[in-house]
C-alpha cells in the first residue's frame, strides 16, 4: 500500500475546547487541547486505524475531520479541497462524500422514527430521491447491510444492538460516500456480533471502494481491519505505520506498552509475554507536559531531552512515522 | 391505540376529559341553550332560589344564574383559549430557540423567564391589569404573561436533551440544517410536554380570569363572568347562597377538570411510563 491517491489529508489539525469561568461573563481561562497538532493522510480505498486510550482525542479527531466541530487550527483536505474554510452549501455538498458510523447503536437512531425514515433521511436532506424511488432505495440499502427489506416500517427498539448498528451503516451508505469515519462502531456490541459487523464493513469496503478511518481501542480488531495504524496519546499521534510494521517493530515506547497488553491466545507464548506496565495517570489535556507529552510515564525517557524538547513527528523510512527522541537513529547514542 | 382511548383508561384522565368536554360543549352552545337572557332583570323574582323557571335561582337584580353561568363559561373559555394558544406558540418558540441556540440568547431568555417566575403568578397578573386598566384584552395579556415562562421552560428542557443526542450528530454530519433538525427531531419530543402544559395553563387561565373579574379587573359588568358573579353574591351569601355556590362550583370543577386532564395526558404521553 505504498502508493495510491490521497483522499483525506490532515494538516496540523488542532481542536481545542475552551474552559470558561464565571456566571454572567464567561472568562476564558484555558483550553482542553483534545487534538493538538495532527498530521496524517488517508489513501483512497485503505483503512486507517486510529487507536489510543480513552480521552486521547480519537473521536474528536474523527468529528473534526467531518467538520462536526470546527477545528481551532490546521486544515483538512478532502480530495485536495480545504474543508475548514468551506461553509454553507459547498460544505453541505461535501458532506455527501463523508459519513460517520457511531459507537452507540441505541443513541444514534431516533427512537421516534421508522427505519425507513432514518435510512432515507440523508437522501431527503440532499433532495436526491422521494416517494417510491426513495422507498425502494432504502429497501435495497437494508438488504445491502444484511437486513430484511421489509423491516422498513419498524422502529429502532424492535431491533438488537447488532441489527441497529446495521441500520446505522445503511444510513451512512445512503448518500454513497467515499469516506466513512467509523467511531468505535463495535465497542458497544457483544463479542459474537462484533465479528459480523467487522465482516460487513470489510465486504462493503470491497463492494463500494470505501475508505475508512477506523477509530477503536481494541488492538486485535484494529490489526484485523486496518492497512495502516496511527497510535494517539494525549492529543497527538505518536506513531503511524503499516499494520505489520507496527505490530512487529513498534518504535514508540507507548506503542510498545499498548501492544504488550494484548493477550495472546496461546498459553505457551502468553506465559512468556512481558507486560510493560505504565505508571501514573494520563496528564490533563488542558495542561500537557512540556517536551514530549509522554515523558512523564515513559519507561525509557532521556532526562534533559525528552522533558525539554518536543520530538518531531517524522518518517524514519519505510512509511514509519514516529514522534520519539529514542527512535531517531541520529539520537539513540545520546 | 389512539390517544383518546389510552386517556380513557386513565381514571384521572377520564374524569378530566368529561369535565373539560362538558365545559367546552356548554361554552360553545351557550347562545342557544340559555333559558333566559343573561342580562334581563326579572325585578319581581330577585334573589329567588332554584325553581322550575330559574333552575339555579336568580341574583339580586333578578337575572337568571344559569344563563349567566352559561354565557360566563363562553367568555372565560374564549379568553383562556386565546391567551394559552398565543403563549404556547410564543413560549415554545422562545424555549426551543433558547435551548437550541444556547449562548447569550439562552441566558437572556432564561433570565427573563426567571424574573417572571419570581413573582407569584396572580400578583403579576394583578399588577399588569391594574397598570393597564381593566379590560378583556388586558386580562388576556395577563394570562399570557403568566403562561409564557412555563412554556419556555417546558420546551427548553427536552430541546437541550435531544440536541445532545447522537442521532442529531448523525443527521448533522449528513448536512441537515437547523430547520430540519428542529421540525423533524426536536419538535416531536417537545410536543408531549407542551400538550400537557396546555391543559394546565388553561386551568390557570380560567382561574386567573375568574380572580381578576372577582376583583373587578376583568370583564366589566353587566357582561356575565364567573368571578364577578361570585363577587356580587358575597353581599347576599347568607340568605341567597345559590348565587355564590353555583359560579364557585363551576370555577372549581373546570379548574379541577383541566388539572385532571393534564395529569392524565402526562401519564399517557410519557413514553417512560407507557413502557412500564
Amino acid at each position: 500500500m505504498a502508493e495510491g491517491e490521497i483522499l483525506v489529508e490532515v494538516k496540523n489539525l488542532k481542536m481545542w475546547f475552551p474552559i470558561t469561568q464565571g456566571i454572567v461573563f464567561q472568562r476564558h481561562i484555558g483550553d482542553i487541547k483534545a487534538v493538538n497538532g495532527l498530521d496524517f493522510f488517508v489513501r483512497r480505498g485503505e483503512t486507517l486505524g486510529l487507536v489510543g486510550e480513552s480521552g486521547c482525542g480519537k473521536s474528536t479527531t474523527g468529528r473534526a475531520i467531518l467538520q462536526l466541530y470546527r477545528p481551532t487550527g490546521g486544515d483538512v483536505l478532502f480530495e485536495g479541497q480545504s474543508l475548514c474554510t468551506m461553509k454553507g452549501e459547498p460544505l453541505r455538498h461535501m458532506r455527501r462524500k463523508m459519513q460517520m458510523i457511531f459507537q452507540d447503536p441505541y443513541a444514534s437512531l431516533n427512537p421516534r422514527m421508522t427505519v425507513g425514515d432514518i435510512v432515507g433521511e440523508p437522501l431527503e436532506v440532499h433532495n436526491l430521491m422521494s416517494g417510491k424511488a426513495l422507498r425502494d432505495r432504502v429497501m435495497d440499502l437494508l438488504e445491502v447491510v444484511g437486513l430484511n427489506r421489509y423491516f422498513i416500517n419498524r422502529y429502532p427498539h424492535e431491533f438488537s444492538g447488532g441489527q441497529r448498528q446495521r441500520i446505522g451503516v445503511a444510513r451512512a451508505l445512503a448518500v454513497q460516500p467515499d469516506f466513512i469515519v467509523c467511531d468505535e462502531p463495535i465497542s458497544a456490541l457483544d463479542v459474537s456480533i462484533q465479528a459480523q459487523i467487522i465482516n460487513l464493513l470489510e465486504e462493503l469496503q470491497k463492494q463500494f471502494g470505501l475508505t475508512y478511518l477506523f477509530i477503536a481501542h481494541d488492538l486485535s480488531v484494529v490489526r484485523h481491519i486496518s492497512d495502516r495504524i496511527a497510535v494517539m496519546y494525549l492529543g497527538k499521534i505518536v506513531e503511524l505505520t503499516t499494520r505489520n510494521q507496527l505490530y512487529d517493530n513498534p518504535l514508540h515506547p507507548y506503542t510498545q506498552a499498548l501492544l504488550s497488553a494484548v493477550p495472546i491466545p496461546d498459553p505457551a507464548v502468553e506465559e512468556k509475554r512481558k507486560r510493560i506496565i505504565l505508571t501514573g495517570d494520563v496528564p490533563s489535556p488542558a495542561n500537557p507536559p512540556k517536551g514530549c507529552h509522554f515523558h512523564t510515564r515513559c519507561p525509557v525517557y532521556i532526562a534533559g531531552t525528552c522533558d525539554v524538547e518536543e520530538p518531531e513527528f517524522v518518517d524514519i523510512g519505510n512509511e514509519h512515522w514516529v514522534a520519539c527522541h529514542r527512535a531517531r537513529p541520529d539520537r539513540t547514542q545520546s | 391505540m389512539s390517544l383518546l382511548r389510552r386517556l380513557a383508561k386513565n381514571r384521572n384522565g377520564l374524569v378530566g376529559l368529561i369535565l373539560v368536554s362538558t365545559y367546552v360543549l356548554v361554552a360553545l352552545l351557550s347562545p342557544w341553550i340559555t333559558p333566559h337572557d343573561p342580562l334581563t332583570m326579572h325585578i319581581k323574582n330577585r334573589l329567588e332560589g332554584p325553581s322550575q323557571t330559574f333552575l339555579l335561582g336568580t341574583d339580586d337584580y333578578g337575572r337568571d344564574t344559569l344563563s349567566r353561568l352559561l354565557v360566563g363559561a363562553r367568555n372565560s373559555l374564549k379568553l383562556a383559549m386565546m391567551a394559552v394558544v398565543f403563549s404556547a406558540i410564543v413560549g415554545s418558540i422562545l424555549g426551543i430557540a433558547a435551548g437550541y441556540l444556547g449562548g447569550w440568547f439562552d441566558t437572556v431568555v432564561m433570565r427573563m423567564v426567571d424574573i417572571l417566575f419570581a413573582f407569584p403568578g396572580i400578583v403579576l397578573a394583578l399588577l399588569f391589569v391594574a397598570a393597564l386598566g381593566p379590560s378583556e384584552e388586558n386580562v388576556m395579556w395577563a394570562i399570557v404573561i403568566r403562561s409564557i415562562p412555563t412554556y419556555a421552560r417546558t420546551s427548553r428542557g427536552p430541546t437541550l436533551s435531544v440536541k445532545a443526542e447522537e442521532y442529531i450528530t448523525a443527521i448533522r454530519s449528513v448536512g441537515a440544517g437547523s430547520g430540519r433538525i428542529i421540525m423533524r427531531h426536536i419538535l416531536p419530543n417537545v410536543m408531549a410536554p407542551i400538550i400537557v402544559q396546555t391543559s394546565l395553563a388553561l386551568s390557570t387561565g380560567v382561574l386567573t380570569d375568574a380572580t381578576l373579574s372577582f376583583l373587578g379587573l376583568g370583564i366589566q359588568p353587566p357582561a356575565p363572568s364567573w368571578g364577578s358573579m361570585v363577587s356580587q353574591a358575597r353581599a347576599n351569601i347568607e340568605f341567597a347562597p345559590w348565587t355564590a355556590i353555583f359560579p364557585s362550583a363551576a370555577i372549581a370543577l373546570v379548574v379541577l377538570g383541566f388539572n385532571l386532564l393534564g395529569d392524565g395526558l402526562r401519564d399517557t404521553l410519557d413514553p417512560r411510563l407507557r413502557k412500564g
